[in-house]
């Protein structure tokens, strides 16, 4: 069963994709990875945290310090993410057929 | 001076979080300061008094929002689904009103300070009337949670907007103390 991701979730999925991170990496990783397109305060990271850990996309391990709890995706959670990226790269692939990128003039990817 | 901004700012920060439902603050909580104070740290050192400044707006709005969100899945947790409720008061996205109200409210000081020199508004300053403006707001709408008829509420109300008034014109030009020295 796959989980309806919001941006937010999307993005700190991604950034748990490679290696588990504790909540300011995870933070610094998404406002990386997204171009600071988005930016996460500590209430949206752990609203969305909290939400990922009750739908077990991603699980608490234990850290060095109470303050600095470490998160890992979980089997679920890479399915979950798989499946979004799949989504993504198949709406990619639909609009280069269609020529899209170049009809609604979006330059980054069309040349 | 800017060590004292950051030590103020991460106070007010733990503040804020007490408004956060029990059980959410008790898990995330300290994991929340320490990244808040990770990124005032990060953000003075790239950016100064800006920086920082930068990252309050987005940490009130953000908060905000992130408030709302958690007393609402935390009601919709609860044993009893509860009735839609008309008033206000009684909504939680009543603190994203105060935010934003606080918000809209330090534009004017940030906008008169790029029209004219009179205006000195250091980031201590925002800081402080935000927290005040915020502080207070809130501080009404969980004090007018536990009255229910509008005129006592109407007193309470008006009693916080003279409070507001006195603390600021205090810290402003100082009428009985120093504070604003």
């Amino acid at each position: 069963m796959t989980v309806h991701l919001s941006q937010s979730e999307f993005y700190i999925l991604l950034s748990l994709a490679i290696k588990s991170r504790h909540g300011y990496e995870i933070m610094k990783q998404v406002e990386q990875d997204s171009e600071r397109k988005v930016l996460l305060g500590p209430g949206t990271l752990y609203g969305s945290i909290k939400r990922m850990l009750q739908s077990k996309l991603i699980k608490e391990i234990a850290g060095d310090n109470p303050r600095r709890k470490y998160y890992k995706l979980t089997e679920e959670g890479r399915q979950s993410l798989s499946s979004e990226l799949q989504r993504y790269n198949d709406a990619v692939e639909l609009a280069k057929r269609k020529d899209l990128f170049k009809n609604l003039g979006v330059i980054k990817f069309a040349f | 001076m800017n060590k004292a901004v950051i030590r103020q700012s991460v106070r007010i920060y733990d503040f804020l979080l007490k408004f956060y439902p029990k059980s959410y603050r008790q898990k995330f909580g300290e994991e929340m300061k320490y990244v808040f104070s990770e990124s005032l740290k990060d953000a003075y050192i790239k950016n100064g008094e800006q920086g920082i400044f930068t990252l309050w707006t987005r940490t009130i709005i953000d908060a905000g929002k992130s408030l709302v969100t958690q007393h609402l899945e935390n009601q919709k947790g609860g044993a009893h689904m509860k009735t839609k409720n008309a008033d206000i008061i009684m909504q939680n996205k009543i603190f994203i009103w105060i935010a934003l109200a606080t918000g809209l409210i330090l534009l004017i000081p940030l906008i008169a300070m790029q029209l004219s020199s009179e205006w000195d508004w250091k980031l201590g300053d925002f800081v402080v009337i935000g927290a005040l403006l915020f502080g207070m707001g809130s501080m009404f709408v969980l004090t007018a949670r536990k009255i229910r008829k509008k005129s006592h509420r109407v007193v309470i109300g008006i009693t916080f907007a003279i409070a507001i008034l006195y603390l600021w014109a205090e810290l402003a030009v100082g009428i009985f103390t120093n504070w604003g020295s």
